[in-house]
């Protein structure tokens, strides 16, 4: 399961199980000390570990970076 | 298919890293089924943010043009502040002050008592995400680490990327 923050380079790779964040890099679940964000991020994607039915799934996060 | 914003980094990649860059372009995505509900799963941390032991690991060679295709073993009660970040391709703000930011020990530790999850593995698995030249991590040490997850019965990984 992996969380990603380029979806071009996921579709290219083509990981089993992607939850796509709009998040920049060094920030792949949020920032620092906003420990709402990170788990909000980690529950959606365990969802996609769980549900995911074929290879290559690419959810995109609902989870957006806090104000 | 890569895309002409794709192209144009891996040009910048090649004039300035490494001539031989290419961009990994797989034709299909690997699978393997979760075969237990997650209430019974163990789960690995894997990251490629950089992250060391400072006080027992040497650094990743975060300024080689060509990357670095090791990882380091980090015990999930390694106190945070033994960690360091040796990665020179992003702004390290967010991790350095706060590790759960990529390896989120703190929250995966709740979730096993919550009963979310059965257990979390002992180790995480560090990488350095800055790899133009990802020959050898392919073939020998991301493998080297995916075996050992098997054999010791880790049901799935989750990996944040840097």
């Amino acid at each position: 399961m992996c969380v990603v923050m380029n979806r071009e380079i996921t579709e290219n790779v083509k990981t089993p199980r992607s939850l796509f964040v709009r998040f920049s890099y060094g920030a792949p679940l949020g920032p620092a000390g906003h420990m709402e964000t990170h788990q909000a991020v980690i529950r959606e994607a365990l969802d996609v570990l769980v549900n995911a039915a074929r290879p290559g799934t690419i959810v995109e996060s609902d989870v957006e970076w806090p104000e | 298919m890569l895309t002409s914003k794709l192209e144009i980094a891996q040009a910048r990649i090649r004039e300035h890293w490494y001539p031989g860059f290419a961009w990994l372009v797989n034709d299909s995505a690997p699978w393997a089924p979760l075969k237990k509900p997650l209430a019974e799963a163990t789960l690995a941390l894997l990251s490629t943010c950089g992250l060391y032991r400072m006080d027992t690991q040497v650094p990743f060679d975060a300024w080689n043009d060509l990357g670095d295709p090791s990882f380091r073993e980090i015990n999930v009660d390694t106190p945070p502040d033994r960690l360091r970040i040796a990665h020179a391709h992003y702004d390290h703000k967010h991790i350095a002050q706060d590790a759960d930011v990529s390896l989120p020990i703190t929250y995966f530790n709740q979730l096993v008592h919550q009963g979310v999850i059965s257990r979390l593995y002992p180790w995480a698995y560090s990488f350095m995400g800055f790899l133009p030249a990802p020959h050898r991590l392919m073939a020998e040490t991301a493998p080297q680490v995916a075996h050992r997850l098997a054999a010791d019965g880790v049901d799935a990984a989750f990996l944040t990327p840097c």
